[in-house]
């Protein structure tokens, strides 16, 4: 049924789509520039409406000022000082001896400009355009051109530490909003000329900047190929957060496992990029998406690979079990108490009976109870001002922890149940895992109540059906599990040491897979070689 | 032709299919072991039968190389014509139905019998045959994907067999041959009747990516699930001497004895849940197969859409086929040595004289009706 839907879905958005992929800039009609100037400034300011942000600064240049000439901005997505120092200054002093418009306007844009980034237009649409992605234009009375100076300058957060992914040791930066920035901090870690930055247009309106990122030689061509196909045929207004983005490029739309995997952090970003994987940056969002993502990937931090490799591999291990106490902590315990009660130890169970006797509530609607309360009190932990935090804090320690226990609405295990779970389900490295762990959570409960640990087997079988049908770019999801790639164990449950790291995943297919030179075990210097024997 | 299944699978993956086929026969209940009389030795029955199997196996696998990009059913009509043809594929068909009720049924009266015995046994079956069918629907990969992470899983569950080592008293094992051979021969044909569940790989050597290591594959998978199951009957002895015989599902009862420490108990709990798994990717291999075979035996367009009546044929099939857990031991251990092999080796026969008919006659006189013998080169049987 699902499947039939999204057919439909594919079906009716196919018919949609009427226009060929890779225009995406496709909504201006083509306008010409008129060699009029009054002509041209009446027609930009009608095009933004007579905002009161766009600039139309009319500068007298050439010999004492006879041609006219016009500097149109938006004022605040331009550097000002810029903009008066790098352009009209110079347009006005340099074009002083000149009389032939012509003239001026080719010395203009070939010499005169201060600037690295100049381009030309006939066009009146693209003007605008260019005007609202904060570039200033030029026009010159009598030349149906205009010159596009790049001027953006506008406020962006400064680079701080990751909100969402903190690590101990590894880099501190975090990715920002601005797409230059994100672009600078990827490119300073790989200084390699293959590294290539593809720029596509996204939003019909927004027109927000996305830029694919891969490395020429190690990235597979066909999945970036497939990548930049997925991104040139989204048609849609506009596109503020990577998330957004990763709906219409997915390939599993309807599951509730993420297939793109979403980052803050760009040496997250490079590691995956020198992979094989292909990162997707959108303007406006410090949230990159890295593709083709299996699931191993979502259970990996930075830190695995940066602490030493007993360490990485055993709390890469901690995290799996994690992962798994998330998912099945509550509806185990729903499980064992309502039918297993064999399961545990007899002192354990008795323990844990003897509580239950005084709760009103069958085990499965107290631990979906106190899962919901759970659940209410982290989404609010979210929202709440800063200031009023400790109010909650109170709230869930006191009233739901202690009262209600005193209470008899809830047993003291099945609060111990929902802490574990709860730290259990921050341990996951990648929040977008997190929340569908969160999801799955709930039908597994109901499951667990109906036929005990069967029910939970059960659940868990059509879940990892699901899963071993999932691709991420034609990668299957469980890659160096199932299908199993011996070759690839090395870096899934356990870390293996760097040194020994020395292929790249399979997907990245004929092209150079080998990472590290062999041989490189550090070893101590030979006795008869070292200096002072005596030591 | 039409493709009606794309995917295709590595050749571990197909070893895995069939570990995890064969050890679904034996995990649960232990038909080799049960009612019989002689147990002391069983191992003297489980190696003859195994090399049975693995003579009888490599005949038919490499009688489906000879058409390797054709299954079982698509052959079957060419090599013995529209109606004879169609009458083999739907005995083997009809056989895979059967045998995935078989195994649905025995995994749900153990389920029954040892975990949750106020739950109606349909509970169990309907839940895996509608997983199963889910997951056969998907494809081969996927079934082959299951196998892998449930075969490794269920190798290594068989390492449990050594836990309970203290118990084990390797004197139960002397009496050697006090009942003489007849006894392991009845034996014998137990595990061959297991082994020819294999009948299934005539569905799936087509979609094997790399055909030249089938044959060496279906061996090794013959023999690591026989060294299983040899040291499954030894272990069973040692630990329960004769008794062994007596209990329908003895492995359980062994898993059962093992606990570590005083705190880890009814750590059966694991391997439970393996043989569960393994259990339903093997019904789904089998729904898989059939469902393909009916698809292309009909000429249907998709074969997705058979899985989930498949499915529900399978759960009907188990809850009819036994009217309690006796006539069910009663099949396993009397009726499936004779009429599996029979069945299974008699179509084989069949197609294997329609075969050797057609080659002897056919290149001959040029005819275009079986053009799948002109694609087997030499260099695609090894």
């Amino acid at each position: 049924m699902l499947r039939n839907l999204v057919r439909k879905i594919k079906r009716f958005s196919q018919s949609e789509r009427n226009k060929a992929p890779g225009e995406t800039r496709g909504t201006y009609k083509h306008t010409p520039l008129s060699h009029v100037l009054e002509v041209n400034e009446a027609r930009i300011r009608q095009a933004f409406g007579d905002s009161f942000d766009l600039v139309c600064r009319r500068v007298a240049i050439g010999k004492h000022g006879s041609i006219a000439a016009l500097v149109v901005h938006l004022n605040e997505m331009v550097n000002p000082q810029f903009v008066s120092t790098a352009i009209i200054e110079r347009i006005v002093d340099k074009t002083e001896h000149l009389t032939d418009p012509n003239t001026v306007y080719t010395q203009i844009r070939d010499s005169y400009l201060d600037l690295t980034d100049v381009a030309e237009t006939h066009d009146l649409h693209k003007v605008a355009y260019e005007i609202a992605n904060g570039n200033t234009c030029i026009l010159v009375q009598g030349v149906a051109k205009a010159i596009v100076c790049q001027t953006q300058g506008y406020s962006q957060r400064e680079v701080s530490q990751p909100t969402t992914e903190s690590t101990i040791r590894g880099s501190k930066e975090g990715l920002v909003e601005s797409l230059a920035v994100n672009l600078s901090l990827i490119r300073r870690r790989i200084r390699n000329p293959n590294l290539r930055v593809e720029q596509f247009t996204i939003g019909e309106v927004s027109q927000t900047p996305v830029a694919l990122v891969y490395i020429e030689g190690i990235a597979n061509p066909g999945i970036v190929a497939e990548a930049r196909q997925r991104l040139s045929r989204i048609k849609v207004d506009s596109i503020q957060e990577s998330g957004q983005l990763e709906e219409f490029i997915e390939d599993a739309p309807l599951s509730p496992f993420p297939t793109l995997l979403r980052t803050e952090r760009p040496d997250r970003v490079t590691g995956n990029l020198l992979e094989g994987r292909f990162a997707i940056i959108t303007d406006g969002s410090p949230f990159a998406l890295i593709a083709p993502a299996t699931f191993s990937m979502f259970l990996t931090a930075p830190e695995d690979y940066f602490e030493r490799f007993f360490a990485g591999s055993v709390i890469r291990l901690l995290r799996y079990l994690a992962f798994l106490l998330s998912l099945t902590l509550p509806s185990l315990y729903v499980a064992i108490t309502t039918f297993h009660q064999e399961l545990l130890p007899t002192p354990l169970i008795l323990s844990i009976a003897a509580q239950r006797n005084q709760i009103p509530f069958p085990a499965v609607v107290e631990a979906i109870l106190m899962e919901i309360v759970f659940e209410l009190l982290r989404e609010a932990g979210i929202r709440l001002p800063v200031i009023l935090g400790q109010a909650v804090s109170i709230i869930g320690a006191l009233v739901i922890g202690e009262a209600a226990l005193r209470a008899g609405l809830v047993s003291a295990a099945m609060v111990v149940v929902v802490a574990l779970t709860g730290i259990s389900s921050f341990v996951t490295p990648i929040f977008s895992l997190a929340i569908s762990v969160r999801l799955l959570r709930f039908p597994l409960m109901i499951l667990a109540s109906a036929l005990g640990l069967f029910g939970i087997l059960a659940g868990l079988a059509s879940m990892l059906t699901h899963l071993l049908t999932l691709r991420s770019f034609g990668v299957p999801y469980l890659e160096p599990i199932a299908p199993f790639v011996a070759g690839e164990q090395r870096d899934v449950v356990f870390r293996a040491p760097w040194w020994a790291m020395n292929r790249r995943p399979r997907f990245v297919e004929a092209q150079t897979d080998k990472r590290v030179a062999p041989g490189q075990i550090p070893r101590p210097p030979e006795p008869e070689q070292t200096k002072d024997p005596g030591r | 032709m039409k493709q009606l299944e794309k995917g295709r699978i590595s050749s571990f993956q197909y070893m895995c299919m069939l570990l995890v086929v064969r050890i679904t026969a034996t995990s649960v209940t232990f038909p080799f072991m049960t009612d019989h009389e002689s147990p002391t030795d069983a191992w003297i029955g489980a190696a003859i039968g195994i090399v049975v199997s693995l003579v009888l196996l490599e005949l038919i696998v490499r009688f489906s190389l000879n058409f390797p990009n054709m299954t079982v059913i698509q052959y079957s009509q060419s090599v013995l014509g529209k109606f004879l043809g169609s009458i083999a594929a739907l005995l083997l068909i009809g056989f895979w139905v059967f045998d995935a009720a078989v195994a649905g049924r025995a995994m749900g009266n153990a389920m029954v019998n040892a975990f949750m015995p106020e739950t109606p046994v349909l509970v169990f079956i309907i839940v895996t045959a509608f997983l199963s069918a889910n997951g056969a629907r998907q494809g081969l990969e996927i079934t082959a994907r299951w196998s892998e992470l449930v075969a490794v899983g269920v190798v290594m569950s068989a390492l449990l067999l050594a836990l309970p080592f203290q118990a084990m008293n390797f004197q139960n094992l002397l009496p050697i041959l006090p009942y003489g051979i007849g006894p392991h021969l009845k034996r014998a044909a137990i595990i061959v009747a297991i082994f020819l569940r294999y009948s299934v790989v005539g569905m799936i050597v087509p979609y094997v990516h790399n055909r030249k290591e089938i044959l060496r594959y279906t061996r090794i998978a013959v023999l690591i699930s026989g060294a299983v199951l040899i040291a499954q009957s030894i272990v069973l002895v040692a630990v329960f001497g004769a008794r062994a015989t007596s209990s329908a599902v003895p492995t359980l009862q062994l898993v059962r004895q093992i606990t570590i420490g005083e705190f880890f108990e009814r750590i059966e709990i694991f391997p439970v849940t393996l043989w569960l798994l393994n259990n339903g990717v093997n019904m789904g291999l089998f729904i898989w197969a059939s469902s393909l075979g009916l698809a292309q035996l009909f000429g249907l367009n998709r074969f997705e859409p058979l899985t989930y009546p498949i499915g529900g044929l399978v759960t009907l099939l188990s809850m009819l086929l036994f009217k309690n857990y006796v006539e069910q031991i009663h099949y396993l251990i009397r009726v499936q040595p004779i009429f599996v092999p029979v069945l299974v080796l008699g179509v084989y026969a069949l197609l294997y004289a329609g075969f050797s008919i057609r080659k002897l006659v056919l290149p001959k006189q040029g005819n275009l009706e079986a053009p799948m013998i002109l694609e087997a080169g030499p260099d695609e049987i090894e």
